[in-house]
């Protein structure tokens, strides 16, 4: 029981220095005293500094905080439903589904001969949105009328091979400069979200997440099983959708803004489990958006490597800073495969 | 008076499909009372998993009428249903990283609350469980670090702490050594004895169910679902009509099955 208040701690100690590292180090250097004065809403020596840390740095870092809860907590609950240590938030498409809309954008602009188009983070965001909302809207009607859960899974993946193979036909027929916007957006960027967008993200992540909490008994009751959990009294379609509803709130309102966050959603999940050591949802859910969000935002500092006008690809970095990691903690327990 | 716990009136098991029904075996007629011990009994392959199934909800049964408690399966609800049945499914639980302890309050599930809160009344029936089943020292022990008779006496505990009146377990026994098998079997039947429980139990031990059921119900080679008690079963040659091979046959004097040449 100590140790856990001690993991618990360490979670929620380490917020706040991350969102200070975030505050404090970036591309431009501010004096330390210049961040306190600008946080503290008085006068600093130069105005862009408050433009810099009040439009840029602190977005980012709000950004990073619902990303990293919501898409930990997003491939937490497909891990549970599918029974599988390799399932993601994008396990059902809905990243291929985002990319779908997305590449149509940029690349079909130019089929309808639309050459001053501007992509604005709002039109990629609904173009990203309606397409992962058609995937989803598919899974979700065949988990209605399919008892197999296992089959839910297959028709996810393929769907997602289906609408890569699309997007591939889309690329090789798109300018140089097309195929670049579209490669970027894949990459994931938690820059240029602005205050608007933020309001919008939230309100979905904080309604994903509630529905999520809703879902912690049905987890735990998973776990066993669907034939157990069944005897007990869970009614496995409604359950299933409201997972899946969740999800896709959650991993559909990061990519529409942020485009496909990679590997923190497969991968905190696990890191919670082996270092909680245990599969129950109750205390993976919780430590999941905190672990989610450390992660994302410890990510987010190393990419904008400070003093430099080095941004790195955010997926990148959680896949680097994230395998070692893995690999320490994977080689360390004897069963990986066995945990959830 | 009280109704059954289990009443099955001319209904037809089995599985339906596109062009129709399927039925496996002959429409089954059993009553059981509070308290019994049963043990179905029959060929692999000869339709004990749907019999149970087909009492469980699992799967719907094609005609006739299947009762619990007085009440017609399919208008009761699967919370209902889990407040009155419990089951202990041939599929072994495949969970990792997850304690004895947590496994058997999941029993406790159907009644607590939207976020599984545990009031203390639900503890103490979690720990009476494991008490009963003898794994109250595994408690902290991971399930999947357990052998397979402690795994199967941890699965008999979660549908303890249920709390039904009925508890249903497929094939409970199987990958167990004598030792284990001897230990559920009167585990099962001191559960009926000391709390009551009504328990059903599909199995191939026949020697153990001869000394411990109270009623048996034989599957035989007619496909037909036969309600007799271990006695009667003896008398009337049942064994040696629903277990017919060149191989091996019923001594109705040693109560036990005898190869005929080796």
């Amino acid at each position: 029981m100590n140790s856990n208040a001690l993991k618990w701690g360490l979670l929620i100690g380490t917020l706040p220095i991350f969102i200070a590292l975030n505050v404090m180090f970036g591309s431009i250097t501010i004096p330390f005293a210049d961040i306190l004065s600008i946080l503290l809403g008085q006068d600093s020596t130069s105005l862009a500094f408050e433009t810099i840390i009040w439009n840029s740095r602190i977005p980012r870092i709000l950004t990073a905080i619902l990303c990293g809860a919501a898409i930990s907590i997003s491939g937490l609950q497909m891990q549970v439903l599918f029974r599988n240590p390799l399932a993601g938030p994008y396990i059902l498409g809905i990243s291929s589904g985002a990319s779908l809309g997305i590449s149509l954008l940029i690349m079909g602009a130019s089929f309808f001969s639309i050459t001053s188009f501007v992509y604005t983070s709002w039109t990629l965001a609904i173009a990203s949105t309606l397409g992962a909302l058609l995937v989803l809207f598919i899974v979700f009607v065949i988990s209605l009328k399919v008892k197999d859960i296992m089959t839910v899974l297959i028709v996810g993946i393929m769907l997602g091979s289906f609408t890569t193979a699309l997007i591939g036909v889309m690329q090789y027929f798109s300018s140089a400069d097309q195929l670049k916007t579209f490669i970027i957006w894949t990459m994931g960027s938690l820059d240029a979200v602005n205050y608007e967008e933020i309001s919008v993200i939230t309100l979905v992540v904080t309604i994903g997440i509630l529905i999520g909490v809703f879902n912690i008994k049905a987890l735990n009751l998973l776990l066993l099983g669907e034939g157990y959990a069944k005897s007990m009294g869970l009614n496995l379609s409604k359950s299933r959708l409201w997972i899946i509803l969740s999800t896709g709130m959650l991993a559909g309102g990061i990519t529409a803004f942020c485009g496909p966050i990679g590997f923190i959603g497969i991968v905190v999940p696990h890191l919670c489990r082996i270092w909680f050591k245990t599969a129950n949802s109750k205390v993976l859910f919780p430590a999941s958006i905190l672990m989610g969000i450390n992660f994302m935002l410890l990510s987010d500092f190393i990419a904008h490597v400070p003093n430099s006008d080095i941004v790195l690809p955010i997926n990148s970095v959680t896949a680097i800073l994230g395998v070692p990691i893995i690999f320490w903690m994977v080689l360390g327990q004897k069963k990986i495969s066995n945990s959830i | 008076m009280k109704a059954p716990v289990i009443q099955l009136k001319s209904a037809l098991v089995g599985y339906g499909h596109r062009e129709g029904v399927c039925p496996i075996m002959l429409p089954i007629n059993v009553s059981v009372k509070e308290g019994e011990f049963i043990c179905l009994i029959g060929e692999n392959g000869k339709g004990k998993s749907t019999v149970l199934k087909s009492i469980s909800g699992e799967i719907p049964y094609l005609s006739g009428e299947v009762l619990i408690n007085g009440k017609l399966l399919p208008s009761i609800s699967a919370s209902e249903l889990a407040e009155q049945m419990s089951l202990v499914l041939t599929d072994r639980i495949q969970i990792g990283m997850i304690t004895v302890g947590e496994l058997v309050a999941f029993g406790r599930y159907p009644f607590t609350n939207w976020l599984a809160k545990m009031t203390p009344l639900d503890l103490q029936i979690v720990h009476d469980a494991m008490d009963s089943c003898g794994v109250l020292n595994l408690k902290d022990r991971y399930y999947s670090n357990l052998s397979d008779g402690e795994k199967q006496k941890v699965a008999i505990a979660r549908a303890l702490a249920q709390q039904t009146p009925l508890i249903l377990l497929d094939e409970p026994l199987n990958h167990l050594d004598l030792i284990n098998k001897a230990e559920i079997f009167s585990l099962l039947k001191r559960l009926c004895v000391d709390f009551k429980k009504t328990i059903v139990i599909s199995t191939h031990q026949v020697e153990l169910a001869l000394q411990a059921a109270d009623k048996i119900w034989l599957i035989n080679g007619k496909h037909q679902l036969i309600e007799t008690t271990p006695e009667a079963a003896i008398e009337n040659h049942l064994f040696e009509e629903a277990f017919i091979s060149d191989k091996v046959k019923f001594d109705p004097l040693t109560k036990t099955f005898q190869l005929k040449a080796i």
